[in-house]
């Protein structure tokens, strides 16, 4: 049954309730401006992707699921995982 | 080498740059016209684990929060990195009026966010069907129930958010107002006096850069 909303939270950065860490994540690594590029990059020897045009780009969680496969080329790279 | 980049806004009125960037590194800017992109340097191998990725992300966010409330930005997602500032020259030239466009209809506008829950033990007619028909009233219903609590936070919005947008995902709902950036107590207070059931654990946060209203619908 609906409520009163004591429960809400709210969750400002004009308040004093800090955003969570995950608040903050979701929002650096899904909204924004999305640019598609080209440049092969690399963490720790690993290229993380690979996308042919003219500048790359690449969010987080894309960049950590090509860390865990430690073989993946540039090609497959692209093919598995693309920016979203 | 590479550079990191942070937000377009426009040049004027002037803002004060942040100190640091991403890992203490100093923050840039490349101008086209009226519009500026913030970047620093960037060398992946800076970042490399898990805990340095996190960090680099949080640094990130201090520097668009600061931004944002000195003025409108455009963000970019984190990490948007590239070759170097020719690259990043280049893409704005490229896509210099849609941000200006943007930058001039966001003006002084900060967005909100409502995230409710939807588990689907909490939804009408989540026993499993009986027939593909069952199924798609049951789909319906759970639809409507959707949008009946998302109208409630709507109707106390409306006479704050100049634009409002929502969307299904996998875990709920979020629903997104564009709102004036003298309005967000306002809104915050309007958002406290919406009734919902517990289980959506409602949750407003904000302000955000209003990312999910760069183009117009």
């Amino acid at each position: 049954m609906p409520q009163p909303s004591e429960d809400l939270v709210i969750a400002s950065a004009d308040r004093d309730q800090e955003m969570t860490l995950l608040d903050i994540l979701d929002h650096v690594l899904n909204a924004g401006v999305v640019i598609r590029g080209s440049l092969v990059i690399s963490l720790a020897g690993v290229d993380l992707v690979f996308l042919g045009l003219d500048v790359v780009l690449t969010s987080v969680e894309t960049a950590m699921r090509h860390m865990r496969l430690p073989n993946v080329s540039p090609s497959e790279a692209s093919s598995k995982g693309s920016p979203r | 080498m590479a550079v990191l980049a942070y937000c377009i806004t426009e040049t004027q009125p002037e803002i004060a740059v942040p100190h640091a960037g991403v890992r203490g590194t100093t923050i840039e800017t490349v101008r086209i016209d009226d519009l500026q992109c913030l970047t620093s340097q960037f060398d992946p191998q800076d970042v490399v684990g898990n805990a340095s990725i996190q960090e680099a992300a949080l640094d990130f966010n201090r520097v668009l929060q600061d931004l944002l409330r000195q003025t409108a930005i455009i963000p970019f997602r984190f990490p948007t990195i590239l070759t170097d500032e020719t690259a990043l020259s280049q893409f704005l030239t490229e896509h210099q009026a849609e941000y200006r466009e943007a930058l001039l209809r966001l003006h002084n506008c900060v967005q909100m966010e409502i995230q409710l829950k939807m588990q689907t033990s909490t939804q009408p007619q989540a026993t499993s069907p009986k027939s593909g028909a069952e199924y798609l009233r049951g789909r319906q219903a759970q639809h409507q129930y959707i949008e009946s609590i998302v109208a409630r936070f709507r109707e106390a919005a409306q006479h704050l958010a100049k634009d409002w947008r929502h969307h299904e995902t996998v875990a709920g709902i979020r629903c997104f107002a564009l709102v004036d950036r003298s309005d967000v107590q306002a809104f915050l207070r309007q958002m406290k006096g919406v009734s919902v059931p517990t289980e959506s654990e409602p949750r407003v946060t904000g302000p955000w850069p209003a990312s999910e209203f760069l183009k117009e619908q």
